[in-house]
């Protein structure tokens, strides 16, 4: 094989997966009608919905919310048939297990939310940064 | 001339073309207010946080801004700590919001979302 089919070959690979992604369990994170709806208008097929738990922030700990391309295998999804729509690390889910992730518009803001956390206390009032019970 | 220079400096509030766009979309929805109006609360981390409502009665102490056909009204209260910011309104596919840059502004939350002054 020549070396520029070769490198031709290695363009597909990122998108191969050796594993098939694990899903996270019901309950563990409650996606809302207007974040599915969202999420339909925003992701392009590649794209999903990464969130992530950081120390960091006012209150000790801070919710990352961005779009990534990738699942490693530590990683669990939310598929709504077969597109992944959320995908959270196992350690972050850890952190915010039962919680539900919102759109959240008013006339000042719109934005993606993770909300009512049953696994974090108080919290700065911007809603990205909590402290755990 | 001179008097309108020194108005323009004197204008507590300007806006960024992409705020008066997006002000324009939101008032279209509300065709019976005739304001936006910007206010201050006590709330976030670092003590006050801008507010917006569409509003239909100018009240007696807010300041007017009209720029390219848009009406904003000031709470009396957010004057002072609005005075010279911009209003910019940014968006991504994650989110869109209305920022505030205010050169009076000395601390704020990491959100981004409260300030102190």
């Amino acid at each position: 094989m020549s070396l520029g089919r070769f490198a031709n070959s290695l363009r597909f690979l990122p998108s191969l997966r050796l594993y098939s992604s694990r899903l996270i369990p019901q309950g563990d994170l409650i996606l809302t009608k207007a974040a599915k709806q969202r999420l339909d208008e925003i992701l392009s097929p590649e794209e999903k919905l990464r969130i992530e738990v950081e120390g960091g922030g006012c209150a000790g700990f801070e919710y990352k919310i961005r779009l990534d391309t990738t699942v490693a295998p530590d990683d669990l999804v939310v598929k709504d048939g077969e597109k992944e729509l959320v995908v959270v690390d196992e350690m972050s889910l850890g952190y915010i297990r039962g919680s539900t992730v919102d759109y959240v518009e008013d006339l000042m803001k719109a934005s993606f939310r993770v909300l009512a956390n049953p696994l974090a206390e108080k919290g700065c009032s911007c809603g990205t940064s909590f402290a755990m019970k | 001339g001179a008097t309108t220079r020194l108005r323009s400096l004197r204008s507590p509030l300007t806006l960024t073309p992409n705020a008066i766009g997006r002000i324009k979309i939101l008032m279209e929805k509300q065709p019976e207010c005739k304001a936006l109006k910007i206010g201050v609360k006590q709330k976030g981390c670092s003590g006050l946080t801008y507010t917006l409502d569409y509003a239909k009665e100018k009240a007696k102490l807010d300041e007017e801004v009209v720029q390219d056909g848009i009406r904003i009204w000031i709470d009396n209260k957010a004057q002072l700590s609005i005075l010279g910011s911009e209003m910019d309104f940014i968006s991504d596919k994650l989110s869109s919001e209305f920022v505030f840059r205010n050169p009076n502004i000395k601390g704020t939350c990491g959100c981004g979302e409260s300030f102190s002054i």
